[in-house]
């Protein structure tokens, strides 16, 4: 199993922070889009690593042409020597059209299409092929040799699709090459829905478990002594009643039969009692959603729970010491 | 005058650039953008540079959302301790719909648009106040704390608009911090287009021209030999040529009294007789697109004829000698 760690925004603090998770013997890292650019950092990064992957988890893919990311896709993973993979999420409709002032519509069918329009674009570029795209949501028709990048040694970067609902996941399955789960989500949920929609996508463009990464980050509750690991409960158990109160998350509730809890949980997050929403995940819930347990028990967790699933996952365990942490990682990249 | 230079979309050669750039002298590197991210190389230019001013020249700005350039533009000026300038032009139509896949309106009045849409999302970073852009091509009125960038001490960087016609030159005096002339102009078009629209923009916005930097980067012939002078000679002949040949340009051939030139050069340009075109080119029309000289005499005849109203230049002077090259780019600064 790969293992990924994530970096900041802090650019001039990204070359050292990149090369010590090199160093701890991370597979991957990870940079987010929230306040700032996702992608500076990770060419920051590349210049100083040689061997992790370096993927955004994720980029807000609607906030961009299709053209644009092309654009830095193949950038980044030229400078990367082939190590970069574009992680890609849709974010939600008021975010796409009053923060970023985009258009927004079916998300799942944009998706599809926002992913195939880089590929076509790729396939120009890289393979000399006519770029004649002409989709519902997109339209790339004009490419010159003067827009063309001429360093194709190392071709398209891989694509990520981050999806929680089947359509999307589904979508994963077919076009990405690979899928980022949400934090959010059960065993069950990623038995019973997650997989099966994948399949599907496969099926549909003829590809193979094989030929796809699934990753998942995993919540992990641990901690050095007693003390700490009560911390951790307590945090996770109020990140799990944030996320769960969302009403697109309710289906993975309902998976462990908690479904009407969403409505609640909603109803208290409108009034700002987060505290007391923590309280209501009980222990059952909490080990549905979590890997718990002393540090030395955690690789064990998640390869017996997940490793018949998962390719990556970038599970955080950053309140233990450093040689543990070391060890997680050692014990889950050797499987 | 101040004197910038071109640097590639090479990354793993940005560094030797610019220390190259900064013991040359110079005062700033640019970058354009064609078939390579243009931020990309201002990252590292920044990371590898303690001095030089950094700028785009050009992004394409409707190839993007506001949101992403306001970002951007945030991040690359906050890592460069405040030397960042996002230089922005339009494009053409046929490439903003049909190999971006965005929109193209009023070009002049997007821009303008575009640029107020960025100054509204700093001015709700930087000073608090609340987002509420409703435009006709741009609505930004989302903004939450998760998505406001926490480092604020450079601000938000200059912005500084291509422009060609009256119209777009104009909004640049209105609402940019600069402009770029186009290096097909000539002194006459400069003085009776360029300058009054800049000066109308200015006075819409009640500021002065100090507030307002004019980079002009005029053609230039030189060489150390009569070798290298005559290459250079050609060389700029079917550079003019070729930028005559477009219908949008026409006016520019009119302020000498060679409009008529254009529906020629437009129909070889069909054939794709670039060398015959440039034959066409007259000492007299080549004396007014370009400063024609000795080394020694590039600099002074600079300043003489732009020094007026140019406030830094990239020219770039054909010599094969670094010190002569350094000569001119001394002369210009400390005229």
């Amino acid at each position: 199993m790969k293992v990924d760690g994530g970096i900041g925004w802090e650019l001039d603090k990204v070359a050292s922070e990149a090369a010590d998770l090199e160093a701890m013997g991370y597979s991957g890292i990870l940079s987010a889009e929230t306040s700032h650019d996702p992608f500076f950092p990770l060419l920051v990064a590349a210049q100083n690593t040689q061997r992790v992957d370096l993927m955004t988890s994720i980029a807000v893919a609607f906030a961009r042409s299709p053209m644009i990311l092309a654009n830095i896709g193949h950038d980044l993973n030229a400078a990367s020597g082939g190590r970069f993979v574009l992680g890609l999420g849709s974010q939600i409709k008021p975010h796409i059209s009053k923060r970023f002032s985009m258009p927004w519509s079916s998300p799942a069918a944009r998706m599809r299409e926002f992913i195939l329009a880089m590929r076509a674009i790729w396939a120009n570029w890289h393979q000399g092929e006519e770029l004649a795209f002409t989709g519902k949501f997109y339209t790339h028709t004009l490419m010159t040799p003067f827009f063309t990048p001429t360093n194709n040694d190392f071709g398209a970067p891989r694509v990520f699709l981050a999806a929680v609902g089947p359509m999307m996941t589904e979508v994963a399955g077919e076009v990405a090459d690979g899928v980022i789960i949400h934090a959010f989500t059960t065993e069950k949920y990623l038995r019973e829905t997650t997989l099966p929609a994948l399949e599907r996508g496969f099926a549909k463009a003829g590809k193979t478990r094989a030929d796809f990464e699934i990753s998942y980050p995993v919540f992990v509750v641990t901690g050095s002594n007693e003390d700490e690991l009560a911390q951790a409960t307590q945090a996770i158990r109020q990140q799990i009643a944030f996320y769960g109160s969302t009403p697109a998350y309710k289906p993975v509730l309902d998976s462990i039969g908690a479904g009407e809890l969403q409505a609640e949980l909603n109803a208290m997050s409108k009034q700002g009692r987060w505290v007391e929403m923590g309280e209501l995940i009980d222990g059952d819930m909490l080990s549905a959603f979590a890997v718990v347990g002393e540090p030395q028990t955690i690789a064990g967790q998640i390869i017996s729970r997940y490793g018949d699933i998962i390719d990556r996952t970038s599970a955080a365990y950053a309140n233990i010491p450093r040689e543990d942490r070391v060890d997680i990682i050692r014990q889950l990249t050797a499987t | 005058m101040k004197v910038d230079t071109g640097i590639s979309h090479q990354l793993e050669k940005i560094s030797a650039q610019v220390q190259a750039a900064e013991s040359m002298g110079y005062d700033g590197v640019r970058t354009a953008e064609m078939n390579h991210d243009p931020f990309f190389p201002l990252l590292l230019a920044a990371e590898h540079s303690d001095k030089l001013e950094l700028a785009t020249s050009i992004a394409v700005a409707f190839a993007r959302s506001p949101m992403n350039l306001a970002n951007i533009g945030h991040d690359l000026n906050a890592y460069s301790k405040g030397r960042f300038t996002l230089g922005l032009g339009s494009q053409i139509k046929p490439h903003i719909t049909k190999r971006f896949s965005m929109q193209w309106g009023a070009p002049a009045a997007q821009m303008r648009e575009l640029v107020l849409a960025m100054r509204a999302i700093w001015a709700n970073w930087y000073e608090g106040a609340q987002l509420e852009f409703v435009g006709k091509y741009y609505r930004h009125t989302l903004m939450t704390p998760a998505f406001t960038p926490e480092n604020k001490e450079y601000g938000a960087p200059g912005v500084i608009l291509a422009a060609v016609g009256p119209r777009m030159t104009e909004v640049a005096g209105e609402v940019a911090d600069g402009m770029i002339i186009h290096p097909f102009s000539t002194k006459p078009y400069i003085e009776a287009v360029t300058l009054p629209a800049i000066e109308r923009g200015l006075a819409k916005a009640g500021r002065a021209r100090d507030d307002f930097e004019i980079s002009y980067s005029n053609m230039v012939v030189t060489g150390r030999n009569e070798e290298e002078f005559a290459a250079a000679k050609t060389a700029i002949r079917e550079r003019i040529a070729f930028y005559g040949s477009t219908p949008a340009y026409k006016g520019v051939l009119e302020s000498i009294g060679v409009g008529d030139l254009q529906g020629e050069l437009n129909a070889m340009s069909k054939q794709g007789r670039w060398k015959e075109m440039g034959t066409l080119i007259t000492d007299e029309i080549l004396n007014e697109f370009a400063v024609v000289g000795e080394p020694a005499e590039i600099a002074p005849e600079m300043l003489r004829r732009y020094g007026a109203f140019t406030d830094r230049t990239s020219a770039s002077f054909p010599v094969s000698d670094d010190s002569e090259r350094q000569a001119i780019i001394a002369a210009l600064r400390a005229g």
